[in-house]
């Protein structure tokens, strides 16, 4: 989501400075073209003096007066070229051509790179400079060749003081080629074309090719430093203004086309993008790696922190509770540890409590249960120790003490049964029926307003240890009888079966108010109990390791009209011995 | 004239000893196997003393003890409550409300018998 804002922001702030940049850069560029114009026009000065110091120099030198004073001397073309060679040897300045004039201006010498050149012209320019006795600096155009010229006139002092004497005009020339638009270039950053009539003599150009569409193009012809003519040459758009380039007599002799291109703005351009390409790469890369830390910092101590709670929560306090993060986090780490281990102790002394109070209660539930059969025996034994007592109280006697021995030892196999987690089941064949019946016989006794319905099918018949087995139905009969005997204006249990795939499903049915919720869950616990006074709490969890040793399921539903207890026990395949859990 | 008691007892053992043993006292006993059997019982008979266990399934003693009370025909005899969750020193007494007296099943029934003795005739306990 950060990312895509912030990307939506670069893209924006992009747009936005491409536009202001691309305009101001536009605006630099015609700033900048209108400052090429001197630096344009100083590297022809700069040429110019070039080739008037090495005209100036030649025409001083004594030689060339001695020669040029010479009228045959004058003549000897070996002579003046040796004389020519002598003096340009002494400079390191291009020059291409060098044209001797007589004063009326006709050639009398022309060398161009040091070889002969026959020029059959009248330089007009060359007659001025004679009479004007002045340096003149201009373009001329020889043999279709632009050269850059200057023109020197070589004085003889007379003897006046006044007056000096012409004797011949010198020009020193520098053609204008690839190199001088080289010059220029490397002066004013923009290439440099030069037009002679409809072709291009020289350029600057790597491809002159690419500016062949606008030789004779009037726009590009006409265009002025202030107002250039926007060109695409070689797929780059550029901008092109057009000087003169004017000979001696003021005549125009070609043109000097200088193309600036924009390809710099487009670099300006090309270069912010990239910039910004970056930037929002870093930025892109730097809210990852910011989410990243976070996550490292905070999210993963936070989910680690919630995994502790949880496991807390599900009551394991031994598992210990790193502390990886610092700060507040860490802080919280630590202090949720303690709480976790003071949590332990506390759940540690409660069990040990809780155990405590188990083996406390089983113990008395024992002593009290113990307790009648126990008086019965001593008394009983009291009794027959006396005199005048007849053969059928004895005989009384005797049955009770045996009755009660045989119940103290049911309980005490019962306890061990339980707390053994064991059954030595004594496994024989019984009719449900009678079963409930005997069950629901004593139950009757005890709770003569309770209705009994039962409704077995007479055909159901289970392999069990019926004694075990019995004593489980007591134990569900008692629970609901017990459910029911405070309350309830018409109490009722119904006792129903039905044979279910190869099990026998019994239900013990009550109309009480069924079990608390909060003791749902625990019902078969040994000590869960919220039955008679002083039960032991033992019944049901002993009906449930007694049902699972014979294979079978023992549970609770709750129904609108009470409580439904229900015992599940296989026709078939019955374990012997089977394990308690 | 013997002492007339109903021993209400849902264990069998227990309750044919004790009758024997207070017969043998003198005592006229007659037995009942729980609270219900009790008070059917006394739709006929009027003993003077009723001797009762506590701990019952369905109508418990003090629950016994407080239908007799309630009903005025029934309400002058003496009730006595046996209950093995005392210990036989007295400790452990519960409440008994209604009840005369409560004693540990544990106790020898001479001691009974003459709690029995004493609440059916007080006179003759004062002569003693």
């Amino acid at each position: 989501m950060s990312a895509l804002l912030s990307t939506a922001i670069l893209l924006i702030a992009a747009w936005v400075i491409n536009v202001v940049v691309v305009r101001q850069a536009r605006q630099q560029v015609q700033v900048e073209i209108e400052t090429l114009l001197p630096i344009y026009n100083a590297v022809w000065e700069e040429n110019a003096r070039s080739l008037a110091a090495i005209g100036t120099t030649m025409a001083n030198s004594p030689i060339a007066k001695v020669v040029f004073g010479n009228e045959r001397a004058a003549q000897d073309k070996a002579t003046i070229h040796e004389m020519v060679a002598d003096l340009t040897s002494e400079t390191t300045a291009q020059v291409d051509l060098v044209v001797i004039t007589d004063g009326a201006g006709k050639v009398i010498f022309a060398e161009r790179n040091g070889a002969d050149y026959v020029l059959n012209e009248e330089l007009q320019a060359a007659r001025q400079t004679a009479h004007d006795q002045k340096q003149t600096p201009g373009f001329a155009l020889f043999g279709g060749r632009l050269y850059q010229l200057i023109l020197t006139p070589i004085l003889l002092q007379s003897g006046n003081d006044q007056y000096q004497n012409t004797l011949a005009v010198l020009g020193t020339g520098a053609e204008l080629n690839r190199n001088v638009a080289q010059t220029i270039k490397d002066r004013i950053h923009s290439d440099v074309v030069f037009l002679l009539a409809d072709r291009i003599y020289a350029s600057s150009l790597t491809s002159e090719s690419d500016f062949a569409p606008f030789v004779n193009a009037a726009a590009v012809q006409n265009a002025s430093v202030t107002r250039p003519s926007e060109i695409k040459i070689g797929g780059d758009e550029a901008l092109a203004f057009s000087r003169s380039l004017t000979g001696f007599g003021g005549e125009s002799l070609g043109r000097v086309v200088m193309i600036r291109s924009l390809e710099s703005i487009r670099r300006l351009f090309r270069l912010i993008s990239n910039l910004l390409l970056l930037l929002w790469t870093g930025s892109i890369a730097a809210a990852f790696l910011l989410s990243y830390l976070m996550a490292g910092r905070i999210v993963r101590p936070i989910e680690s922190l919630i995994q502790s709670a949880r496991v807390v929560g599900s009551g394991n306090y031994q598992e210990e509770i790193k502390v990886v993060a610092q700060g507040e986090l860490g802080e919280l780490a630590t202090a949720f540890d303690q709480m976790r281990r003071s949590l332990k102790q506390s759940q540690s002394e409660l069990l040990k409590r809780e155990r405590l109070a188990a083996i406390g209660q089983m113990a008395s539930s024992i002593v009290h249960d113990l307790r009648n059969p126990l008086a019965a025996i001593s008394t009983a034994a009291e009794m027959l120790n006396r005199d005048g007592l007849s053969l059928d109280r004895r005989k009384t006697l005797v049955e009770s003490q045996m009755r009660a021995s045989k119940r103290m030892q049911d309980m005490l196999r019962e306890l061990l049964d339980f707390t053994l987690g064991k059954y030595n089941l004594a496994l024989e064949h019984h009719r449900l029926a009678a079963l409930i019946e005997k069950a629901v016989r004593s139950l009757r006794a005890n709770y003569a307003t309770i209705n009994i319905e039962t409704d077995i099918p007479s055909e159901i018949v289970v392999t069990v240890d019926g004694e075990r087995i019995r004593r489980v139905f007591e134990n569900l009969l008692n629970n609901a009888a017990q459910a029911l005997s405070t309350q309830a204006p018409a109490p009722k249990i119904i006792v129903h079966a039905v044979v279910q795939n190869a099990t026998v499903r019994l239900d013990v049915i009550d109309n009480g108010t069924g079990v608390p919720d909060e003791i749902r869950e625990r019902l078969f616990e040994p000590f869960v109990s919220h039955g008679k006074l002083g039960g032991t709490g033992l019944g049901l969890a002993i009906a449930k390791s007694i049902v699972e040793a014979h294979g079978g399921t023992i549970g609770y539903e709750a129904i609108v009209t009470g409580a439904d207890f229900y015992v599940r026990l296989p026709l078939h395949n019955i374990p012997s011995n089977a394990p308690q859990n | 004239m013997p002492i007339k008691v109903l021993l209400v007892d849902d264990d069998e053992s227990f309750r044919a000893v004790t009758a024997i043993a207070l017969e043998s006292e003198g005592c006229e006993v007659q037995e009942a196997a729980s609270g219900y059997a009790a008070l059917e019982a006394l739709q006929i008979a009027q003993p003077d003393v009723i001797v009762s266990d506590l701990d019952m399934p369905g109508l418990n003693g003090l629950e016994l003890c407080h239908r007799i009370r309630s009903n005025p025909n029934l309400a002058q005899i003496h009730f006595v409550l046996l209950t093995a969750l005392i210990e036989p020193d007295g400790s452990g007494l519960p409440v008994v409300h209604e009840a005369d007296c409560c004693l540990s099943k544990q106790t020898h029934f001479r001691n009974l018998y003459q709690q029995i003795k004493s609440l059916a005739f007080p006179a003759h306990q004062n002569l003693q």
